[in-house]
């Protein structure tokens, strides 16, 4: 039974996987020939045609499409037409930087997002409660490179406190951070709180009360567990969101990471780099959600591992 | 003997200040050690308003005590005077000194956490215990409210159990620390019959054993005279009777006494009609019928072997407790689930393998009322529009106007007011709503009409109306009921026949009175044993 869903969960993201790469693979055709972009003005005809070989887009789509599955097989990803150099090394340097920014935003997620929304469903219906829901549809409804920007002219050009690019120290992270978690804290927050909402009414709670807890133990002891149930699940749907949002804040920061280096794939239709680097971010989100499922069923006892996978 | 609990002119309000309605009002009574009082009363009396304001939990649900003393002797006998208590003292009382279970096993446990946890948190909170001693002393009440193999439970976790084991766990929980008083706000009514008398016979042993005083809140008086010395009787937030339990049962002063007394479903209290002789043509006849769902350790039998008519013009009651595949049954029959095997016929006619359109002209034969009158109407429908759906979709060429005159007589018929007609559902009381659910079905004249446990959720004395009002539709329209029911004492009021389910069979089917008073079978008998009556001078045990 459990080998057969795993067999089953296994083909559904090769499946996915399979339809990403080949979206990516014309889409990134359609936009016209990189080589283009590459060569200086005024080339000659002879020497485009050779440079079209020598990168293997001469021959029909289709054969390429053929070639770049069976290379993909054989672990042979390519070299970016841009560095010269195998993509994967190009991919994996910039890796660390983005997942370091990633984690960062996910960390200040998590500790203002849950503890907020906990604080927005327990001043349900009083001022401060009103304020923190406030400040969450600020954060919300602020488009990041908007914030982003608004920190760099305030917190560089005029305050001279922080840096405005490149990743090199601590006090690099701090803005770049607060821009991708921003909308992040505020959709978590508003997840947590009506997910704690929910949860206060349950009769457990009252039992729990009744019991003798003070109201602060029986939210942490019997509300807490039970709330983050939903609240993984929204977080998982999340990361995909997170990832496209850290493509924007990399590049409004400079940021070396694997989103900055995305957009300049794109921008010199680098298609090597751009097939690779999309069908790996892909595949660490799906990842991630694998995780996110199993930390569901860890949570909640009525999920069985099985469902899970 | 000093008073345990003395609740003096308790007043609750809910609402805001200016147009607060009373919840209680001017309630007094008196608890002494060991003894165990019943608050008694419908819906709305103010009886489960009264057990929170007592743990000064009624604040969390929008309450206010407005007035009133609740003086409560603490095991150090100091008193307490609850309702001014500040919010440290109540934590020390609650689940102490004063514990509580609640109505809804299902729910009133957290889901993810294990039994043993849940139970050995009190021990450790009120006590100071370590984990392994708390552990130890759950296992130990595990084992004291007669929890089958008790060790394995304290891993488990709430789904694993069933409801009669949840609340044996509720039980031992609110019983860990030798409360003084324990308050049980209607402790079985989610519960099967048989299972309600175990646990009623457990809470009045570990009464005895432990010298736990009782505050026991319920809506049945005959459930009442089995474990109650005192009885309150409540009524709009107001006790209208209370006295010693025999004094007041056999002779009841106050006129909502009687007729809680008379409405109370109880075997032997009603007339059954008597069953019809057969027809040619039943307006439903199953044979055979199963249904197994699948899971993931093979296919589980809901419904094995099902086979019974019902007589135009007759009401057939099926009944049986909880998980004995009656509600599957109802559900196969209306074609809303389909059948491993067997067959359905409708008038004769053969519907178990119909198309959809097909089956969608027999269903003007046959219409179904549900349990739960607040969720079976959509909301944002008017009364006009909501009883007269069905007409929408089977007969289309009818005109608004004749749709209009159609849900006067409709709700005529009812016994509801014509003005109804452009009210929406939140504005009628619960009774009513089953009314609207019963002109809804009873709009396109069926022939059969499937009641799935249609006044379960209804108190008894509203119970008691709309039972009156389906026996005068029968008189009237001649229309069949298959009636679903997990309670005898109302099956009894209006069944021509009883079929018995256990387990996806029927283990017994034949006219009421005969199945009631003598059962063939001793899964009867202990169904019919089971049923609570009242009973006066010395409580015998439950069978």
């Amino acid at each position: 039974m459990m080998v057969r869903l795993v067999a089953r969960r296994i083909l559904r993201v090769a499946l996915m996987l399979w339809v990403i790469g080949s979206l990516v693979f014309f889409a990134t055709r359609l936009t016209g020939n990189p080589i283009d972009s590459l060569m200086p003005e005024g080339i000659d005809a002879a020497s485009r045609q050779a440079m079209i070989a020598y990168w293997g887009l001469d021959g029909p789509v289709s054969e390429q499409y053929l070639h770049f599955w069976t290379a993909l097989a054989h672990g042979q990803f390519g070299l970016g037409l841009q560095e010269r150099r195998p993509v994967a090394d190009i991919f994996f340097e910039r890796t660390g930087n983005s997942a370091l920014l990633l984690l960062a935003t996910l960390a200040v997620t998590v500790a203002i997002g849950v503890p907020g929304g906990i604080l927005a469903a327990v001043w349900r219906g009083r001022p401060r409660g009103g304020v923190v829901l406030l400040l969450a549809f600020l954060g919300y409804a602020t488009p990041n490179f908007v914030l982003g920007i608004l920190l760099i002219l305030i917190f560089s050009y005029r305050l001279h406190w922080l840096p405005s690019s490149g990743a090199a120290g601590l006090a690099h992270y701090v803005m770049p951070t607060l821009t991708l978690s921003a909308f992040f804290v505020a959709s978590l927050l508003r997840y947590t709180r009506n997910a704690m909402l929910d949860v206060l009414s349950q009769d457990y709670m009252r039992t729990a009360r009744a019991k003798g807890f003070t109201e602060r133990q029986t939210i942490l002891r019997h509300g807490l567990g039970n709330a983050m149930i939903p609240v993984i699940t929204a977080l998982g749907l999340q990361v995909a969101t997170l990832v496209s949002g850290a493509v924007v804040v990399e590049t409004v920061f400079a940021w070396h990471g694997v989103g900055d280096l995305l957009v300049n794939a794109t921008l010199h239709r680098d298609y090597p780099l751009l097939q690779f680097g999309v069908l790996a971010v892909a595949a660490a989100v799906v990842a991630v959600n694998i995780l996110v499922d199993l930390a569901y069923s860890a949570i909640d006892p009525r999920v069985r591992l099985a469902e899970a996978v | 003997m000093a008073d345990l609990l003395r609740v003096e002119n308790l007043t609750v309000a809910f609402g805001p200040a200016h147009q607060q309605t009373m919840a209680v009002h001017g309630l007094s009574f008196v608890v002494k050690p060991g003894q165990s009082v019943a608050l008694v009363g419908e819906s709305g009396s103010g009886k489960s308003v009264t057990a929170l304001a007592i743990l000064r939990l009624v604040e969390r649900g929008g309450g206010r005590i407005v007035g009133g003393r609740m003086r409560f002797q603490r095991p150090d006998a100091t008193a307490l005077d609850l309702e001014v208590a500040s919010e440290a003292q109540m934590c020390a009382v609650r689940g102490r000194d004063i514990a509580m279970i609640f109505q809804e096993p299902m729910t009133s446990l957290n889901p993810i956490q294990t039994i043993g946890r849940q139970m050995a948190e009190v021990l450790t909170l009120h006590e100071g215990h370590g984990t392994t001693v708390a552990r130890a002393a759950a296992l130990r009440m595990l084992d004291q409210v007669k929890m089958t193999d008790p060790a394995r439970r304290l891993h488990q976790y709430p789904h694993e159990l069933s409801g009669g084991m949840r609340q044996r766990v509720m039980i031992g929980m609110a019983l860990l620390c030798r409360p003084k008083l324990l308050i049980a706000d209607e402790p079985t009514t989610a519960l099967d019959v048989t299972v309600q008398a175990q646990i009623i016979a457990l809470i009045r042993e570990l009464q005895r054993d432990l010298g736990t005083a009782l505050l026991f809140i319920s809506h049945d008086l005959a459930l009442v005279s089995q474990i109650a010395d005192e009885v309150v009787v409540m009524q709009r937030g107001t006790a209208v009777e209370q006295g010693a339990r025999d004094a007041l049962l056999q002779a009841p002063a106050h006129s909502y006494t009687q007729v809680l007394l008379a409405a109370a479903p109880r075997l032997g209290s009603g007339t059954p009609p008597v069953p019809l002789p057969g027809a040619d043509e039943p307006v439903l006849r199953v044979t055979g019928l199963a249904k197994s769902f699948p899971s993931p350790r093979g296919p589980v039998a809901a419904v094995t072997d099902v086979s019974f008519e019902v007589q135009p013009g007759e009401t057939l009651a099926i009944i049986g407790e909880s998980g004995c595949g009656k509600s599957t049954t109802a559900r196969l029959v209306m074609r809303l689930i389909e059948p491993s095997a067997g067959r359905i016929e409708i008038c004769g006619q053969d519907v178990t393998t119909l198309g959809s359109r097909r089956m969608r002209a027999v269903r003007r034969n046959i219409q179904m009322v549900f349990q739960d009158p607040f969720a079976s109407l959509n909301p944002r429908l008017a009364v006009r529009d909501l009883i007269t759906e069905p007409l929408v979709v089977h007969m289309p060429e009818l005109s608004r106007e004749a749709r209009r005159m159609r849900a006067i007589e409709l709700l005529r018929r009812v016994g509801l007011p014509d003005e109804s007609m452009d009210r929406y559902p939140h504005q009628f009381s619960g009774g009513q709503r089953q009314r609207l659910c019963i002109a809804r079905a009873l709009s396109l004249n069926p022939r059969l009409i499937i009641a799935d446990e249609a006044v379960s959720a209804l108190d008894v004395s509203v119970q008691m109306q709309v039972l009156s009002l389906l026996r005068e539709l029968q008189t009237d329209l001649g229309v069949a009921f298959l009636f679903i029911s997990h309670d005898i004492g109302v099956v009894e009021r209006i069944s021509h026949r009883v079929a018995v389910m256990q387990a996806g069979c029927i283990v017994e089917c034949g006219p009421t009175r005969q199945v009631l008073e003598a059962p063939a079978q001793p899964y009867t008998r202990q169904l019919i044993a089971a049923v609570p009556r009242i009973r006066f001078g010395q409580v015998v045990e439950a069978a």
